[in-house]
């Protein structure tokens, strides 16, 4: 998870204005949603891939290594939509029979199955494209603009902060807790892991109450107002973002 | 008769070999939870973001309501909201030996009420998509309404409820956290069944068979997820009194009764 | 003397679950002054410093800013934060954005000044904290002592008349606490008035003009860094340990190098000029 993080501080695209990313992003992955062949995912992987490995910078290794992040929850799902169980053999495109069971392949399943698998991972490299070149607070930036309400705004901003916290008080607790061979069994696994989070929600307790003094001290009133740097908007982005999509959605309408 | 029994056999290898698979390309169950980015058509996905449209707008005005009149616990819920995050990034042990991830659902409604866990459910949904990429844009809208919507409110109910028939504390919590998880999971399964009815049996087919592949995984894991949640709860109970009572500007009379149920 | 800007007047407090902290508290604070408070862990420091810009509420007693009693009414303590800025101790809970820029930016937006001016004030403040180039890095990428340093940005941007720094130094490398130290020196020039809690005595004596010894939710002694480091039962009972200058003068006057009659040096530079060259004393 660090990776993904901290890529976004780190790569070629991250002064881009946020904004034009999320828009490429959503409009490409509606195309890919939509898409009526699998051309189309296959296209939109492509120009993802070369978008955070060849624009972005982010080394090809750390990208296909993310793609398989999801391949686990893809391939169970694909194959539990492929493959059917039924009492009656009638209609399987490819089957096997186990005692009147017949386990096999409906055919449109298959089709199914087949463009679902394609257009999750393009949908996924649409997802990586946005999650790799910008910055957590600079999506949280377009989402405020976006009239989200300012609570769960406000809120992003604390979670994202202190995920980070907390995480590195977790690790340290863990560590702590292997030292004295504290997961060693599954009864103590489970009275070590309940002493982590419930030592946790402590300091959930104590670094709210701090965290809300040091806000009062600097005159919060209740509500968190914060300057954000401004990026170039730029015209050129947005005609390419045009030229990318135009063709891929006349691909969709026109292939039937 | 001999070959019969030798194709019984291959069958029967077959199938074990798919449950072992499950469990090979599936060891981190609880991520398994969340629909994939992209995996839901764009009709689906456009209804379950409509449908988790009033639950959220629901849930922003109660905390806007609880914030304005104790601002500093709209630090609290930021921190919480951090602090699941984290949780669903620890390793469970599983009671059938694997290893999974807790989901927090049971503990965060307990805690804050089930209006409160449906944003802070669905911010944590983001930041899980965003860093670590599980779950999606598209399909924030359908995680959202299982994880934090199903799952939150089925908790609370047979939270309040078992309380209300007189059950003890732990059994009620334990249900709470051990349903409210498979209750989230069985919304899972519904939604990709209504994604993708299956070529002959339909919608019905297809969520059987969604839910039948989770059940390997799904089930110890609530079950776990329960034990873990009675455990976190006993050690509050005796070292965190003061904390606790600060909770009831969430959840009301449901945190009241923790504390009686303590004292009694 | 110049007039009288905080001041605590009989201070008691103690913590909802009954750690008394505080008792009977009495401190003056000048305009201008720099004022250094010791005194070792869990001697009231941090918790005195709260009640000086209205985070905690006395159990009784007073504070008094530039001689009226604080108000805890909102819209008065907003005011009274405006002028007392407090750097907390722990970075990790002052720091509430994942981006340094919004962090920093927070506090003068809440003052009500122009986009403008807080862009400017901001970029001033990561200019006197050396974290320019950290402006466009995530906290959580940040070291320690690099958060410290935000976290000090962010108060210096509001530019209050008062700071409050809360072991400022700790966590911070030699040569970024030098730094830190000349910014002081900076910000008392420009009038402002200085307080902070340190464990570093060699610190605390040459920088300060007046200390306050903390010791068990009590101020032990309030007076000159110098006299007090030379009463042995106050030291002793602090905890404290001396400055190497101290040490260092009394050691050569005591054998003989010095005369007793020398000053305590405030500065190395200080004593080294007080140090006879060897011919000198051969002659
Ligand atoms: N939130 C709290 N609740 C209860 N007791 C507290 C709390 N914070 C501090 N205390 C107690 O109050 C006393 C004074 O603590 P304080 O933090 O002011 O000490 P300090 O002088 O700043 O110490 P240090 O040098 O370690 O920072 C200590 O006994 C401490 O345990
Ligand atoms: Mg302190």
């Amino acid at each position: 998870m660090i990776d993904i993080d901290s890529y976004a501080y780190s790569n070629n695209l991250k002064t881009v204005h946020p904004a034009e990313k999320s828009v490429f992003t959503m409009m490409t992955m509606v195309v890919c949603l939509t898409a009526t062949t699998v051309i189309t995912p296959l296209i939109v992987l492509a120009i993802m891939a070369g978008g955070i490995v060849i624009k972005a910078g982010i080394p090809a290794r750390v990208f296909v290594k993310l793609m398989l992040v999801p391949l686990s929850f893809l391939l169970i799902s694909v194959l539990t939509i492929a493959f059917s169980v039924s009492t009656n053999p009638a209609g399987f495109w490819l089957a096997q029979t186990i005692h009147g069971l017949t386990v096999g392949i409906h055919y449109p399943d298959l089709i199914t199955a087949v463009h679902l698998f394609l257009r999750s991972l393009g949908a996924v490299s649409c997802l990586y494209f946005l999650a790799l070149t910008t910055p957590m607070t600079e999506i949280i930036t377009v989402l405020h603009k976006l009239k989200v309400p300012v609570i769960i705004t406000e809120l992003m901003v604390l979670i994202y902060r202190f995920i980070f916290v907390f995480m590195e008080t977790a690790t340290t607790i863990r560590r702590a807790q292997l030292s004295r061979s504290g997961y060693v069994s599954m009864k103590s696994s489970f009275r070590s892991l309940s002493r982590l989070s419930s030592a946790l929600l402590g300091k959930v307790f104590v670094k709210s109450q701090e965290l809300y003094n040091a806000l009062a001290a600097r005159c919060y009133s209740g509500e968190i107002r914060v300057l954000t740097k401004k990026r170039p908007v730029s015209l050129r982005n947005y005609l390419m973002i045009t030229g990318f999509e135009i063709p891929l959605i006349l691909l969709n309408l026109l292939w039937r | 008769m001999i070959i019969m029994n030798q194709r019984m056999i291959k069958r029967i290898s077959l199938l074990i070999a798919y449950v072992l698979a499950i469990y090979i390309v599936f060891p981190d169950n609880a991520y398994g939870m969340h629909i994939m980015e992209g995996f839901l058509p764009f009709n689906w996905a456009a209804f379950w973001w409509i449908a988790m449209i009033p639950f959220v707008i629901a849930g922003v005005r109660s905390i806007k309501k609880t914030v304005t009149l104790y601002p500093n616990l709209k630090m609290l819920l930021g921190m919480a909201g951090a602090f699941a995050f984290v949780l669903s990034a620890l390793k469970i042990p599983s009671v059938t030996g694997s290893c999974s991830h807790p989901t927090g659902v049971g503990l965060g409604t307990i805690l804050f009420g089930p209006a409160a866990m449906t944003v802070l459910g669905m911010i944590v949904l983001i930041f899980q998509a965003l860093l670590l990429a599980h779950g999606g844009i598209t399909t924030l809208g359908a995680n959202t309404f299982s994880m934090g919507i199903v799952g939150p409110f089925v908790s609370y109910g047979i939270y309040r409820g078992l309380k209300k028939l007189g059950a003890p504390q732990w059994l009620s919590i334990f249900m709470a956290a051990t349903l409210g998880d498979l209750m989230t999971y069985v919304t899972t399964s519904i939604q990709l069944g209504l994604a993708f009815p299956a070529a002959s049996g339909g919608v019905m087919a297809s969520v059987l068979k969604f839910m039948s592949i989770f059940a390997f995984t799904q089930i110890p894991l609530a079950i776990s997820e329960g034990l873990l949640t009675v455990m976190v709860f006993n050690i509050l109970t005796a070292y965190s009194q003061k904390e606790l009572q600060v909770l009831t500007a969430f959840t009301g009379k449901a945190l009241s009764s923790i504390k009686r149920g303590v004292k009694a | 003397m110049s007039e009288l800007i905080l001041e605590a007047v009989d201070l008691e407090y103690s913590y909802p679950d009954g750690t008394k902290a505080l008792r009977n508290v009495n401190l003056q604070v000048h305009k201008g002054e720099k004022l250094a408070i010791l005194g070792s862990n869990g001697a009231g420091k941090s918790t005195l410093f709260m009640q000086f810009n209205g985070i905690f509420r006395p159990n009784s007693g007073t504070i008094k800013y530039q001689g009226e009693d604080i108000s805890y009414k909102n819209k008065a303590l907003i005011e009274l934060r405006k002028k007392v800025g407090i750097v907390f101790q722990d970075p990790d809970s002052q720091l509430f954005s994942a981006s340094v820029w919004q962090d920093i930016s927070f506090g003068p937006l809440n003052l009500g000044l122009p986009e403008e001016v807080v862009i400017e004030r901001a970029k001033q403040a990561l200019i006197d904290t050396e974290t320019t180039d950290l402006e466009d890095k995530p906290t959580h990428l940040l070291s320690y002592g690099q958060k410290k340093r935000v976290s000090i940005a962010g108060v210096l941007a509001m530019e209050p008349d008062v700071i409050i720094f809360d072991e400022p130094t700790a966590g911070l490398d030699p040569r970024h606490s030098k730094e830190f130290m000349l910014l002081l020196e900076k910000l008392s020039l420009e009038g402002k008035t200085i307080i902070l809690s340190t464990h570093d005595v060699d610190l605390a004596y040459f920088w300060s003009d007046k200390m306050a010894i903390m010791f068990g939710g009590e101020i032990i002694a309030h007076g000159d860094p110098g006299e007090l480091f030379r009463r042995p039962e106050i030291v002793k009972q602090a905890d404290l340990t001396l400055p190497w200058l101290i040490e260092m003068h009394s050691e050569l006057v005591q054998k003989g190098w010095l005369p007793p009659s020398t000053p305590l040096p405030k500065t190395r530079e200080d004593l080294f000029r007080s140090i006879p060259a060897k011919n000198d004393k051969a002659g």
